[in-house]
C-alpha cells in the first residue's frame, strides 16, 4: 500500500481514527431556549385546569396556582444540576448520585412522561378543535344559516363526536411529526419562538379581555378557597382510597391530595436540562434567564388562565362542556358581541393547536434523544440506533415511540382525563429521581458547581441544603400520596417503566457481551485518537485539504469521485462522519465508545476500502454534533479545508444543501474561512457552490460595462489614476445607499426582472463544456455549475 | 395496622409542609438573585457597536 495507503504507516496496521470528544453545537439565545421549553410546558395550561377540577372540584384553580408557584423552586433545582453538568439531564444526575439502577427507572418514569405527552397533547388538541366545530354548528344553525334539509336530517343541530375527532386528529398528527421525525427535519429553535410569540398575543388579549370582564360584568366570584372542607374529590380521584374513611381523619391530606392532582400543569421542566448546552454564553446566567422566563410565563398563563375559567365561565356549562377545552369556553364568557368571542375563540384553537402539536413533536424528540442517549451509554443495544438507510435517523427508536403514543391515543378514546390521570406518574417520579439525587451529590459530588439552591446553612463545618431538601421532601411525599390517589397513574405507569427498566436491564447484559467483543475487534482493526478538539495537526492533515463527510455505508459515491478528483500530493483527504447527538442525548463530553459505536466501524472499513481501491491515503475523523451541517462547517474550519465534497441528500436538493451550509457557516463563530462546497450526485455530476463571501461571477457585458465607466471616468481632469476596483467601490456604495433609501422596492423589482431575464437565458444555453478546466467558478450560493469529472483536479 | 397508616399520613403530612416552608423561602431567595441577573444585563452581554445604517462593508 505504501504511501497511497490508507492505513497510517507510521503506526501498525491499524487504521488510525481521530476522535474528537466535544460536541460541535450552534448556540442560541435565552429567548430561543425559553420559547422551546414553553411550547412544552406552557401547552399544559389547555388541560391541566380541566383535568384538575374534575378530580378536586372548583377550588383547583387555587392548586393549579400552588403547582406554578412550586416550580420556580423546582426549576432552581434543575438549575443548580445545570450548573454541574452542562447535560444535567435526570439519567445523568441520578447516575452519578445513585447508580445505574435508579437510573434506568428514572428514565423509564420519564419515558412514560413523554410518551403520554403526545397523546394527551394531540386529544386535547382534537377537542379544542372538535367543540369549535360544534359551537360554529350551533350558531350556524341558532342564526337560521343551517338548511332545513341538514337540520332534518341530523334530527336537530347537527354535531360531531368529539372522542372521535380527537383520536383521529391526535392519530394524524403523531402520525405527521413521526414522518417528519423519520426525516431527521430538526426542531427549530426559530419555529418554537414564532409559536411563542403568538401564543403570548393570545395570552395578553385574553387576560385584559377577561380583566374588562370583571370590570363590566359585576357578581363574579373567586374560586372557594383551598381548604379540606372545599375538596370535593371525584370517586375516580380516591383511586385505591376509595371505599376507605382512615384518610378522611387527616384534612390536610386531602390538600396533598388535591395537590398531587394538579401537578401535571408543571410538566416539561426536564427540557429546561435539554436545552442547556445549547445556550449561549455566559451559559449559567442566560439559564437563570431562561428559567425565569418559562417560571413567570407558565405562572401567568396557566395559573391566571385556571382562576379566570372558574370565575367567568358558569358552573352550568364549565365542567359539563368545556372541561377539556377551558381556554376555548373562557373565551365564551368573555364580555362583547358573540360573533367577536366566536373569532377569539377561533384564534384560541388555531394557538392551541399549533402550541400542542408542537408538543407531540417535543414528545417525540424528546423520547427520541434520551434513548439515544442510554443507547449511547450502553443500556439499549445498538440495534435501536440503527440509522435509516435514506435519512440517517434512529428510525427503530421513533418508530418504537410512536407506536406505544399510538396505542395510547387509540386505547384513551380521547378522553383527556384519563391520559392526565396517568401522566401525572411520569412527571411526578422523574423529578423525585432528579431532587432525591441531586440532595445526594450535595454531599458526594465535590466537582464544580455553579450554583446552589438557597438557602444552605453550616452547623458544625457541615453544610445543611435546606431549601433543597424542601423542594424534594414537598415532590417526595406528593408523589407517595399519588400511588396512593392516581390508580390509573400508579397501575400503568408502574406496568410501563416496569416494562422499559426491563428492557433497558436485558439490553445492557446484551450489549455489554457484545461490547467487550466489538472492543476486541476494534482494537484490532482500529486506533482511536482521542481530541478535545478539531486541527489540522491532530488530525494530522496540512491546510488546504479536501473533507469528505460521509454517513451511508452504502452511499460512498462522494468519496470515489474525490478520491479520483484529489491530486494526494497536494491536497490530504480528511473522510469524516458526523455522530449526531439529538437534543436529549450526551452532554458536552462525550466516551469515546458513545462516539465511534459499531456503526461507525462499519461506515469507516467500508470508506478505507474505497481508499484502498483508489489506492490514496486519507485521514479519519468522527465528531460529535448536534447539528451535521454546523459540524461539517465547524470541522472545515478548524482543518482549514479549502473544499467540501458530499453526497446528495436524499431528502432535499443540493441548492437545498448548500443553502443549510451557508447558514450554517453564517452561524459559526470567527475565524472562519471560505470553503468550496461540491455536491456530488449519485450520477457523478457535481453541482459546485463557494460558501463564505466570495467575488461575485462577472458576465463580459458587465466587465465591459466598468471598463467603459472607468474610460470616461479617467478622461476627465484629475482622475486619471482611477482604478476599475474604484468605480465598482463607488457603485456598489452608492447603490446600498439607494437600497437603504426610496428605491428599495425599485431595486428589487429590476434584480427580480434581472434574475428572471438570465434564467430564461440559462435554460436556452447548452451546458458550458470548458468551465471544469478553471478553478470552481465563484458564484452566489444558489449559483450552480456543472462540473464533469476529470481526473487529479485541484479544488 | 391502623397506627402505620396514621404515622405515615403523619410523616407524609410533615414532610409536605415543611418542604412547602422551605420551598418558599427557594422561590423567594432565588427569585431575589433572578431580579439581580436581570437588572445586571447590560454589564454582563455589552453589546457590540452596530454598524452605521446604509454603510455596508464593501471590499476594497
Amino acid at each position: 500500500m505504501g504511501s497511497h495507503s490508507p492505513l497510517n504507516p507510521a503506526q501498525s496496521n491499524r487504521v488510525r481514527i481521530v476522535v474528537a470528544t466535544s460536541v460541535m453545537l450552534t448556540f442560541i439565545s435565552y429567548w430561543r431556549a425559553a420559547a422551546v421549553i414553553l411550547n412544552d410546558l406552557g401547552s399544559s395550561a389547555f388541560y391541566a385546569a380541566g383535568i384538575a377540577e374534575q378530580a378536586v372540584g372548583k377550588s383547583a384553580p387555587w392548586f393549579i396556582v400552588a403547582v406554578m408557584l412550586f416550580s420556580f423552586a423546582v426549576r432552581a433545582v434543575y438549575v443548580e444540576s445545570c450548573s454541574m453538568f452542562v447535560r444535567g439531564g435526570v439519567y445523568r444526575i441520578v447516575k452519578e448520585a445513585i447508580g445505574g439502577k435508579l437510573a434506568k427507572a428514572a428514565v423509564s418514569a420519564l419515558m412514560f412522561d413523554y410518551v403520554l405527552t403526545g397523546p394527551i397533547s394531540g386529544v386535547s388538541a382534537g377537542q379544542y378543535i372538535a367543540g369549535l366545530i360544534n359551537e360554529l354548528l350551533s350558531y350556524i344553525d341558532s342564526v337560521g344559516m343551517m338548511p332545513r334539509a341538514i337540520h332534518q336530517a341530523f334530527h336537530g343541530t347537527p354535531q360531531v363526536n368529539v372522542s372521535l375527532v380527537s383520536v383521529v386528529l391526535a392519530a394524524a398528527v403523531t402520525i405527521y411529526y413521526w414522518w417528519q421525525n423519520i426525516k431527521g427535519i430538526e426542531v427549530s429553535s426559530e419555529k418554537a419562538l414564532r409559536v411563542m410569540q403568538i401564543t403570548t398575543v393570545m395570552v395578553v388579549l385574553l387576560l385584559s379581555w377577561a380583566g374588562l370582564t370583571l370590570l363590566f360584568r359585576p357578581g363574579w366570584r373567586l374560586p372557594p378557597w383551598p381548604t379540606p372542607g372545599n375538596l370535593h374529590f371525584a370517586p375516580e380521584a380516591l383511586g385505591f382510597l376509595r371505599g376507605h374513611t382512615l384518610w378522611t381523619l387527616f384534612p390536610l391530606f386531602g390538600i396533598m391530595m388535591a395537590f398531587g392532582h394538579s401537578v401535571l400543569a408543571m410538566s416539561g421542566e426536564e427540557s429546561l436540562a435539554q436545552v442547556y448546552r445549547e445556550i449561549a454564553h455566559p451559559k449559567l446566567k442566560n439559564l437563570k434567564k431562561t428559567a425565569l422566563i418559562i417560571a413567570v410565563y407558565s405562572f401567568t398563563f396557566t395559573g391566571l388562565v385556571s382562576l379566570l375559567a372558574v370565575m367567568l365561565i358558569p358552573d352550568a356549562v364549565r365542567v359539563p362542556q368545556y372541561k377539556d377545552n377551558l381556554i376555548a369556553g373562557l373565551a365564551m364568557y368573555l364580555v362583547g358581541p358573540q360573533i367577536l368571542r366566536i373569532l377569539f375563540r377561533v384564534f384560541v384553537v388555531v394557538v392551541g393547536f399549533l402550541i400542542l402539536s408542537g408538543a407531540i413533536n417535543t414528545a417525540i424528540v424528546g423520547s427520541n434523544g434520551v434513548l439515544n442517549r442510554v443507547s449511547e451509554d450502553g443500556v439499549l443495544t445498538d440495534w435501536f440506533r440503527r440509522p435509516h438507510k435514506r435519512f440517517g435517523t434512529t428510525y427503530r427508536i421513533i418508530n418504537l415511540v410512536v407506536i406505544m403514543q399510538l396505542a395510547i391515543i387509540f386505547i384513551s378514546h380521547g378522553d383527556v382525563y384519563l391520559l392526565g390521570e396517568a401522566y401525572a406518574f411520569g412527571v411526578m417520579w422523574s423529578f423525585v429521581f432528579n431532587s432525591t439525587s441531586m440532595l445526594v451529590l450535595r454531599f458526594k459530588y465535590h466537582g464544580e458547581r455553579g450554583w446552589k439552591v438557597p438557602p444552605n446553612i453550616r452547623i458544625a463545618g457541615a453544610e445543611i441544603p435546606i431549601g433543597l431538601a424542601s423542594v424534594c421532601f414537598v415532590l417526595s411525599a406528593t408523589a407517595v400520596v399519588n400511588l396512593f390517589t392516581k390508580s390509573v397513574a400508579t397501575v400503568s405507569g408502574l406496568i410501563f417503566s416496569g416494562i422499559f427498566f426491563a428492557v433497558f436491564t436485558v439490553s445492557e447484559r446484551v450489549n455489554r457481551r457484545k461490547h467487550a467483543a466489538l472492543t476486541r475487534e476494534m482494537q484490532e482493526h482500529f486506533q482511536l485518537i482521542n481530541r478535545d478538539t478539531v486541527h489540522a495537526e491532530a488530525v494530522g492533515v496540512k491546510p488546504e485539504n479536501v473533507l469528505v463527510p460521509i454517513r451511508d455505508y452504502h452511499a460512498m459515491y462522494h468519496l470515489l469521485w474525490a478520491l479520483e478528483h484529489t491530486n494526494i500530493a497536494e491536497q490530504d483527504i480528511v473522510v469524516m462522519s458526523a455522530r449526531v447527538t439529538r437534543l436529549g442525548a450526551g452532554g458536552l463530553e462525550l466516551h469515546t465508545e458513545q462516539i465511534f459505536s459499531d456503526y461507525e466501524q462499519n461506515l469507516f472499513t467500508r470508506a478505507v476500502s474505497v481508499a484502498e481501491k483508489a489506492g490514496k491515503h486519507i485521514s479519519l475523523l468522527v465528531v460529535p454534533a448536534r447539528d451535521p451541517w454546523s459540524a461539517i462547517v465547524q470541522t472545515a474550519n478548524q482543518l482549514k479545508s479549502s473544499a467540501v465534497i458530499t453526497g446528495l441528500s436524499s431528502r432535499m436538493s443540493s441548492q437545498e444543501q448548500a443553502f443549510l451550509i451557508g447558514r450554517a457557516w453564517e452561524a459559526a463563530p470567527d475565524p472562519k474561512r471560505q470553503f468550496v462546497l461540491q455536491i456530488v450526485r449519485p450520477d457523478l455530476k457535481v453541482d459546485t457552490f463557494r460558501i463564505g463571501p466570495h467575488a461575485p461571477t462577472m458576465k463580459s457585458e458587465d466587465v465591459h460595462l466598468v471598463h467603459r465607466l472607468w474610460l470616461a471616468i479617467t478622461k476627465e481632469r484629475g482622475m486619471d489614476r482611477i482604478h476599475h476596483s474604484d468605480v465598482v467601490t463607488v457603485a456598489l456604495t452608492r447603490f446600498a445607499r439607494d437600497y437603504a433609501g426610496r428605491e428599495h422596492e425599485e431595486i428589487l423589482r429590476e434584480l427580480k426582472t434581472v434574475h428572471s431575464k438570465e434564467k430564461s437565458a440559462t435554460l436556452n444555453l447548452p451546458e458550458p463544456p470548458t468551465l471544469a478546466a478553471e478553478p470552481p467558478p465563484p458564484g452566489d450560493d444558489d449559483d450552480h455549475h456543472r462540473t464533469p469529472p476529470q481526473s487529479d483536479r485541484p479544488f | 395496622m391502623d397506627f402505620l397508616i396514621t404515622t405515615g399520613i403523619r410523616i407524609l403530612e410533615f414532610l409536605f409542609f415543611a418542604g412547602w416552608i422551605g420551598s418558599f423561602l427557594v422561590i423567594l431567595l432565588s427569585g431575589i438573585e433572578d431580579i439581580e441577573t436581570v437588572l445586571n444585563h447590560n454589564d454582563e452581554n455589552p453589546r457590540q457597536p452596530a454598524p452605521p445604517a446604509g454603510d455596508p462593508e464593501v471590499s476594497p
